[in-house]
């Protein structure tokens, strides 16, 4: 009979006390897990998806993180428009070595469809630096006009992609309506850990190719006339124009086709050198322009920055769910001990000494607190796992809930928490008076 | 005689009265107890024969007077090594078992032995061989509620002996059974005793028994002495 399995038994003896304050302890330990994990796995894969580009062009309407959020992560909307100029300068400026063009808007089953360039396959990488376009089962799409696709990995998988697959898009995330033209899948990614899981890439000529698009941009071509000849009328008139009018200077010397005149959402820049960022990104910077240039990583850096207080208050709150189910065995273990004077009697009576009572007690606490805590853990995980599909649907975000380092963390730090938690009950146990304990009293 | 298992001299134990005096439960000039021997302390109820034992268990500190156990002194040392003391050489009886109801007969016989400082045998070995000893091989896994009082008996004296104590102290033991019954246990207890070469103290108001022990040793009728303002 060693100390240990007196404690076991003592714990298996009261099994509804056991078992609600080891659930208490595991649903704090859960909620820990969950909100720690999520908040690392959003953190990196914020940060490593943030490394993809040096800078992105976007139009000055939408926010900095709007426009990191929709080019890189593939959530929200663009926020406006850029002129294709901006698209073809930056591609032939010297110290770029990959721009890439982003056209968004468009949607297959619900997953975002990307109009891009085959460059985002040789910029882009998953988290072992391998490019995307070196993952894939099949080919990348052409550059240019042809109706092909390549679909990400958890993208194919809900919306039943394969190759060979054709497939219509629509217009806007739900209840669009359908374009009439038809893609096909010459290639899937596989699965990368990034937000390409989650998106339909097809060239970006495609997509100015779109019938509907081409009204939108015939419309929006007849529009402008008429706004250029309204402004012509007022600078007549001697009217000064508000700063925020920007969408024609850029377009000159261009023929007016339909890329001229939708423009694009984004153009995702990388450097030859991240040395050149600054710079780069300088020059962007004059109040009257068109485009702004944004650092992904320092908007991620800044969100997390914001997040991070919000995320540290839940935690907080977790911990202290821990800590009140800790405090309940506390209080549980310490009301037992006036019950069991006489089996702490006959301990003694057999020999066991006062410390030997203490290590019982202490003991059951510990089993208490980390039996829940593995329950915890594996309920944490679990939740973690079960709802990381949608975790990566809605944010982007990939939740690596594997056990790790952190688990052992948790157990280390709640092994210590049990012997904290048993002290008192062990304290009073080992005060009980022996003689007078021996015999059945009440 | 070096090889007393159980040596007392001049134990006396007071304890408190509610009305501020204080009560003689232990008066004992002497009482010495061979290995292998059997002695009967006989009392009436109240003379303080619990509280013998429990002073030469050292469950309870003496205030005068010397115990031995073994011919180690047990009065005067502290609380921890009276524990250790008792968890090596002695085996308790106890008139209402004190059984563990959470534990099997085995696990219970085992517990005797599981705060010994210094042991020689596996416990689990042990705790069965006294199990069968006792006729109980084939009640091992039971607990405690699983079993007749008179099977508790047996199990209650198996953990008393399955350590091969020095000494084993039983405190009225036969109280709670009948006298075929009693006379059962006090043969199982005596026989046990002897073949472990253990000295045996058993505490009684039960004329009954005292005819089975060659010596017979009774308890002085404790004293209330007044408040000495
Ligand atoms: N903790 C205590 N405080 C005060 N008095 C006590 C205490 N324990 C026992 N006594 C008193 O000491 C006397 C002896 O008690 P003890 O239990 O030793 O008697 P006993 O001989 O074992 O009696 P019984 O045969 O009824 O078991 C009793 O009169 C009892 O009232
Ligand atoms: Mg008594």
């Amino acid at each position: 009979m060693s100390i240990f399995k007196l404690a076991w038994r003592s714990v298996k003896q009261r099994p509804l006390a056991s078992i609600l304050t080891m659930i208490s302890v595991a649903l704090g330990v859960a909620l820990t897990i969950a909100i720690v994990s999520l908040r690392d796995s959003a953190h990196r894969s914020y940060h490593e998806t943030s490394r993809g580009y040096d800078a992105i062009l976007g139009p000055t309407h939408g926010s900095p993180l709007q426009i990191v959020l929709n080019t890189m992560f593939h959530v929200g909307d663009a926020g406006g428009t850029l002129p294709w100029a901006t698209y073809e300068r930056a591609k032939n400026d010297k110290r770029v070595k990959y721009a890439v063009p982003y056209a968004v808007g468009d949607y297959f089953r619900g997953k975002p469809v990307v109009g891009t360039s085959t460059a985002m396959f040789e910029a882009l990488m998953d988290p072992e630096n391998v490019p995307l376009g070196k993952n894939i089962n099949g080919v990348v799409f052409r550059d240019g006009v042809h109706f092909e696709a390549v679909a990400g990995s958890i993208a194919a998988a809900e919306t039943g992609l394969r190759r060979g697959v054709k497939f219509k898009v629509t217009h806007g995330p739900e209840g669009g309506w359908e374009h009439g033209e038809e893609w096909t899948v010459v290639g899937i990614l596989r699965p990368t850990g990034t937000p390409a899981d989650r998106a339909i890439f097809i060239p970006i000529e495609t997509f100015y190719e779109v019938g509907d698009h081409k009204t939108a941009g015939d419309q929006r071509k007849k529009r402008r006339e008429e706004r250029e000849a309204e402004e012509e009328r007022e600078r007549e008139h001697g009217h000064e124009h508000g700063a925020d009018t920007h969408t024609h200077e850029d377009d000159h010397g261009h023929e007016h086709g339909t890329k001229e005149e939708l423009g694009l959402s984004a153009v995702g820049i990388r450097l030859k050198s991240p040395i050149l960022r600054l710079a780069y990104v300088a020059e962007f910077k004059s109040d009257r322009a068109t485009v702004q240039a944004v650092m992904p990583a320092d908007q991620v850096r800044q969100l997390f920055e914001v997040v991070g207080s919000v995320d540290r208050f839940f935690e907080l709150t977790a911990w202290l769910i821990v800590l009140v189910a800790g405090i309940g065995i506390l209080v549980s273990l310490y009301n037992t001990i006036q019950g069991r004077r006489r089996e702490i009697a006959i301990l003694r009576a057999m020999g066991a000494t006062p410390r030997h009572v203490f290590a019982v007690i202490v003991l059951e606490s510990v089993i208490l607190v980390v039996l829940g805590g593995l329950f915890g853990l594996v309920l944490g995980h679990a939740g973690l796992a079960m709802s990381a599909p949608y975790l990566v649907e809605r944010f982007g975000v990939l939740v690596r809930s594997g056990f790790g380092t952190l688990d052992l963390q948790v157990m280390g730090a709640l092994a210590v928490f049990g012997l904290v938690v048993g002290l008192l009950p062990a304290w009073r146990g080992l005060r009980t008076p022996v003689a007078e304990n021996l015999h059945p009293t009440e | 005689m070096a090889d007393a298992a159980l040596r007392i001299q001049n134990l006396k134990k007071w304890y408190p009265d509610p009305d501020g005096g204080r009560f003689l439960a232990v008066d004992l000039p002497a009482l010495e107890v061979a290995s292998g021997e059997s002695v009967v302390v006989r009392g009436e109820s109240g003379s303080g024969k619990t509280t013998l034992l429990n002073l030469i268990a050292g469950i309870l500190p003496a205030d005068e007077g010397t115990v031995e156990i073994a011919g180690m002194a047990m009065t005067g040392l502290s609380e921890v090594k009276r524990d250790r003391l008792r968890a090596q050489h002695i085996g308790y009886l106890f008139q209402t078992f004190n059984l563990l109801p959470g534990l099997t007969a085995v696990e219970n016989v085992q517990l005797g032995m599981a705060f010994r400082p210094r042991r020689d045998e596996s416990p689990k070995t042990a705790a069965e061989a006294a199990l069968q000893r006792v006729g109980l091989a084939d009640r091992m896994r039971h607990r405690p509620a699983q079993l007749s009082v008179g099977q508790q008996q047996r199990v209650a004296i198996a953990r008393a002996l399955a350590g091969h104590p020095s000494l084993v102290l039983a405190d009225e033991p036969t109280s709670n059974l009948d006298s075929k019954r009693a006379d059962q246990c006090m043969a199982l207890l005596t026989e046990f005793a002897a073949e472990s070469n253990a000295a045996l103290l058993v505490v009684t108001h039960d004329e009954r028994l005292i005819e089975r022990f060659e010596r017979c040793e009774t308890l002085r009728a404790p004293k209330h002495e007044e408040a000495t303002a």
